[in-house]
């Protein structure tokens, strides 16, 4: 059941913000990696390994526009994939920044931009689409056999953007955003008009369909893109809506261990100037917060997970890709403008700011993933 | 007590974060509501009052053809079909406000259709022949694949002889009802964009009121990207993808309108459209009072060599896909589209400070 909250939102208790000069890990000798696709000035892409203190570890070619990046379980590889419809994806050794693998999509299928390792590595996930049927797949691929196409599985759902394994690694959430495309038109979407996301629960062992969230029916436009697993297997999705520009949706949502499904609706977020477009979600380290990123309405937000209160909403211009690692409350937001951005979220739900820096000559693209550089 | 923590300390942090990319200059401001007021007033309002009053004209010539089914009637039918999709394309480009609403612009035109879903239906719906389903409320919530341009293509392409049959009578009531469709569609989007209340008057409040631009940029922001997404349209999904790769690979069938011919006639609507914003809308007076007569003059002189290529092609664009001289033409066509994407949306968006930043133009 969808619940719709009416009440304001506020934070649980008082206190200013803090302001630190210092990146968040600076000193702690465990620099955090950020790797992120880019687009540099002169108009190329690359995918960018980078750290909080301002340093570019890696700056690795791409032959497209790239979207998201999944860490293996390991550590040590990082998987990025091409943009929708793009068709590669690469395989890269986050030490060194070089290039493990290259892999195009089968014949017949295009990548949406995600994937996911199962928990013992050995498996990779990518959404795709079989255009000619009109029908979403989830990719297998055997990471231990050079990334060898090892089988698919139905999506449930047409467009599925974006998945995650939830902890434990049996149960993968599956977002369909419900938009039909195919090569042929580009990017157009074809369906806006009939269109009808879901939020599927698959069984991770062998693609067996657990259950399936959908949004009420003045809700079916609002198509459910980006999803975030947190450690206690609950899930948060952004949404981004295909409706009137005048509308005023909410674009994130929240599904608990027990499927309890909640749309967070503060009144701040239900505005028009967020033009219905929310281009990432995250879940922190400790399952307590959430963040979402609004660059249409120049916005970022920190949620508290799961009564959807709103703890922070600031103007940031373009920001799209947020990123966490196991740290309470901690998340990084990069944007189309070079910036790389600190909030921490404190326990009794003060929000404090780290250092930001700026990549020159760089504009981050939709998603940002933090790996630990020393493993 | 505890919201009013909650205020505070959201505004607190706000007021701590530098802000975004430093106050924008009082004459980019400036040009900012130039260019909304010269778009809406110039070009958006007068193009779609045109709309309207083609669409009133096609629905009265449908009503008078099936009232009475001559040749002459359906010619007149036919032509204010063509004057309505013409006009459609020359504001097409238009892709946010009241054309967002209700699905309107998939009604007008939705394509490109590749699952054959117009074909589809237009079948089911004649081998049904419900007359009640064309009910004006039924009608507007039927599959949005027969409410507009290309079924009624469809159905004029078998020409007068096309209404003869035994199913005639039903056929021109479903001719009918699409082209009433069209009329009240083009006629609330008038309504809608009214600036006492309407869409118009959300974009004069723009910078100051609650409505969907909280930012006075916002504005040029859109209109170029409904410059740029008309562009990226023609060059790819209209003429790039009937081209193909080769001679061999070409398919026309993919072209838009080629059962009406009717083809070159909407690009060079289309490309009229957009120099008509660029020109009238605000954009390249902006440019010239900022001292950027050579990129204006640039463009201007850009936008009259593609119009001179499209009315030089010589042929029909159905057979232009498929012909050695004139795939080169069509490809000298996208080559200025392209030229002119780059033109406007990087040299334009950079001399204006227009830029809407990676993610926010073009995310996924």
């Amino acid at each position: 059941m969808i619940t719709r909250r009416n009440f304001l939102a506020g934070l649980a208790a008082s206190g200013a913000t803090a302001l630190f000069a210092k990146p968040l890990t600076a000193g702690s000798g465990d620099d955090g990696l950020l790797i992120s696709a880019a687009r540099r000035s002169d108009g190329s892409f690359v995918l960018v390994g980078c750290t909080e203190n301002g340093e570019i570890t890696f700056e690795l070619p791409l032959p497209g526009r790239g979207h998201a990046t999944t860490l293996s379980p390991d550590g040590k590889t990082a998987v990025h994939m091409a943009r929708r419809p793009g068709r590669f994806m690469l395989a890269v050794d986050i030490a060194t920044g070089t290039l493990r693998e290259f892999v195009n999509a089968p014949e017949g299928r295009h990548f949406y931009g995600h994937a996911g390792f199962s928990p013992d590595g050995k498996l990779l996930f990518t959404t795709e689409n079989d255009f000619d049927r009109g029908r979403g797949v989830i990719g297998i691929w055997d990471c231990r056999d050079g990334y060898r196409r090892a089988g698919e599985w139905d999506s449930f759902g047409i467009g599925p953007h974006d998945l995650t394994l939830l902890p434990g690694g049996t149960v993968m959430a599956i977002a369909n955003g419900g938009i039909l495309t195919h090569p042929d038109s580009g990017r157009a979407k074809l369906n806006i008009a009939d269109m009808k996301p879901n939020l599927t629960f698959v069984d991770a062992r062998d693609g067996t369909f657990i259950r399936r969230i959908e949004l009420p029916s003045e809700l079916h436009k609002n198509s459910i893109r980006h999803l975030d697993s947190g450690p206690d297997g609950s899930v948060l999705f952004g949404m981004q809506y295909q409706g009137a520009k005048t509308d005023a949706p909410p674009l994130v949502g929240h599904v608990g261990p027990d499927g309890t499904c909640t749309l967070f609706d503060a009144p701040e977020t239900l505005t028009p100037q967020l033009q219905g477009y929310c281009a990432d979600v995250a879940i922190d380290g400790s399952g307590r917060f959430g963040a979402s990123t609004f660059p249409r309405g120049d916005r970022i937000a920190i949620w508290s997970i799961p009564d959807g209160k709103l703890m922070m909403l600031n103007t940031v211009r373009d920001s799209a890709g947020i990123a966490t690692d196991s740290h309470p409350g901690a998340f990084r937001f990069s944007t189309g403008f070079g910036r790389l951005l600190t909030r921490v979220a404190g326990p009794d739900g003060t929000i404090a700011e780290h250092g930001a820096r700026r990549f020159a000559g760089l504009a981050f693209d939709n998603h940002m993933t933090l790996a630990d550089r020393h493993i | 007590m505890i919201r009013i923590a909650a205020s505070a300390a959201i505004a607190l942090s706000m007021a701590f974060f530098p802000q975004p990319d430093g106050a924008r200059a009082q004459d980019a401001e400036t040009n900012y509501t130039a260019i909304a007021a010269a778009s809406v007033t110039n070009h958006i309002l007068p193009r779609y009052k045109h709309l309207a009053e083609t669409g009133a004209t096609l629905a009265g010539d449908a009503d008078a053809y099936c009232a009475d089914p001559d040749a002459a009637a359906f010619f007149a039918l036919d032509r204010a079909f063509r004057d309505f999709w013409l006009s459609w394309a020359g504001i097409r480009h238009i892709q946010f406000g009241p054309i967002t609403y209700l699905d309107r612009a998939y009604r007008i035109q939705f394509w490109p259709d590749t699952r054959n879903k117009i074909g589809k239906q237009l079948s089911r719906t004649l081998a049904d022949a419900d007359s009640a389903a064309l009910s004006p409320e039924r009608f507007t919530a039927t599959s949005v694949a027969i409410q507009g341009l290309p079924a009624l293509e469809r159905l004029l392409a078998e020409g007068h002889d096309g209404y003869a049959g035994a199913n005639g009578a039903f056929r021109c009531a479903l001719t009918r009802a699409i082209a009433r469709n069209l009329a009240t569609i083009s006629a609330e989007l008038i309504t809608n964009w009214n600036p006492n209340d309407g869409y118009a008057h959300l974009i004069a409040e723009a910078g100051t009121g609650t409505g969907p631009y909280s930012e006075t940029y916002q504005v040029p922001v859109d209109l170029l990207q409904s410059l740029l997404g008309e562009i990226e349209a023609n060059r790819d999904t209209r003429l790039g993808h009937p081209l193909g790769s080769t001679v061999e690979t070409a398919r026309p069938k993919l072209a838009e309108a080629w059962r009406s011919g009717l083809s070159r006639e909407i690009l060079a609507a289309s490309v009229s459209g957009i120099e008509d914003l660029y020109l009238n809308g605000g954009f390249d007076a902006a440019l010239r009072t900022g001292g950027e007569d050579a990129l204006a003059d640039r463009i201007k002189v850009l936008f009259t060599r593609i119009a001179k290529d499209i009315s030089t092609i010589g042929m029909p664009l159905y057979d232009a896909f498929g012909s050695t001289e004139g795939r080169e033409k069509l490809q000298t066509i996208r080559a200025g589209l392209k030229e002119l994407a780059a033109l406007a949306g990087t040299d334009l968006a950079v001399a204006l400070d227009i830029s809407p930043g990676f993610n926010s133009r073009d995310g996924d």
